[in-house]
């Protein structure tokens, strides 16, 4: 069986779970909650640094060889998203940027108009652009059209772990587009993450739900597991669904059929 | 002269350069970008690049964000 990899603008990436890495309370867990989901790429933020704090540096707990994913996020416009990327690339720790342009503060949701415009100027600078934004098919389209890498359709608003709120329209994506799809925001629990997977998104990008779980480090393993799980039965193929019951077992050799006739037995 | 940094207002030395100014806050070492009137300034200029007054100078680094 030839080996199932995910491709992203031509890099082979062996892990479909993307992992971000903020909200944890000590950066220090970092490291081994990597290690558990066994990702490739994890993301970070561009912020002004802290005076009081100029050692404080993400990237001290980020193993080497790991792909970089630098979000534009605080951007409210095209503008201040392409200014964000390319502060992010003179980092020097690659081309890759995921753009994140909100338009709505309560709800954090991307605004594809503006997501679309950053995509075309970053996309011409050389840039991996991976957009977050909003599950809609025809900004999707424009967006690969812009030269995105992939699309980052979102599940429920950021950080609510509410599920696959827009599952038929990532079903949608699913069916018509041909760039990876990674499903970013929203994805709360292992179980949403197995669902993502098994209609045939391409991987999964959550940070929340293993942040901010009890045990983060537990919490990425499971979600390692679950997207496997959801991946394998997605390249298996689900068995259809039917209304009534169609049985498990033969509906033969019951013992309390009545055979007709008569064999003799004797010799 | 003045300058604003990360958006606090510093009075500085005249042809203050970036170099001084990481020096200043002891950030020489540390991976960080350094923008001066929206224009990334390249590493290898930061002993001489000379701020001016009125400039606005932007210091980042990477922080965990999802």
């Amino acid at each position: 069986v030839a080996e199932d990899v995910l491709t992203i603008a031509g890099t082979e990436v062996r892990s479909r779970l993307i992992t971000g890495s903020g909200k944890y309370g000590n950066d220090r867990i970092i490291k081994d909650v990597l290690e558990a989901a066994e990702c490739d790429i994890i993301t970070v933020a561009l912020r002004r640094i802290d005076f009081d704090a100029p050692d404080a540096t993400i990237l001290n707990h980020i193993p080497k060889g790991k792909v970089l994913l630098p979000n534009t996020s605080g951007a409210r416009t095209a503008e201040e998203a392409v200014r964000l990327a390319r502060l992010a690339k003179a980092m020097g720790c690659g081309n890759w940027i995921k753009i994140e342009v909100i338009g709505d503060q309560t709800y954090l949701f991307p605004d594809n108009e503006e997501t679309v415009k950053a995509t075309k100027a970053l996309a011409n600078e050389g840039f991996v652009v991976l957009p977050y934004m909003h599950p809609d098919l025809i900004i999707a389209r424009r967006l690969v059209d812009a030269g995105a890498a992939a699309v980052m359709p979102l599940a429920a608003p950021i950080g609510s772990n509410q599920g696959l709120t827009t599952l038929n329209m990532l079903e949608i994506l699913v069916a018509e587009l041909d760039v990876p799809i990674i499903v970013d925001a929203g994805i709360g629990k292992p179980s949403h993450a197995a669902a993502a997977m098994e209609i045939g998104v391409d991987a999964i990008l959550l940070n929340t739900a293993i942040a901010s779980s009890d045990d983060p480090v537990s919490m990425a393993r499971a979600f390692k597991f679950a997207v496997r799980a959801g991946r394998l039965a997605y390249l298996a193929g689900l068995a259809g669904e039917s209304k009534t019951a169609r049985p498990s077992s033969p509906l033969t050799g019951f013992l309390h059929e009545k055979n007709e006739g008569a064999d003799d037995c004797r010799s | 002269m003045h300058i604003t940094v990360n958006g606090k207002l510093f009075i500085a030395s005249d042809d203050l350069t970036i170099e001084q100014l990481l020096d200043k806050h002891n950030l020489t070492d540390n991976p960080l970008v350094v923008e001066v009137n929206k224009v990334i300034v390249p590493r290898e200029n930061y002993g001489l690049h000379c701020l001016a007054t009125d400039d606005i100078v932007e210091i980042l680094r990477f922080v965990g964000g999802g």
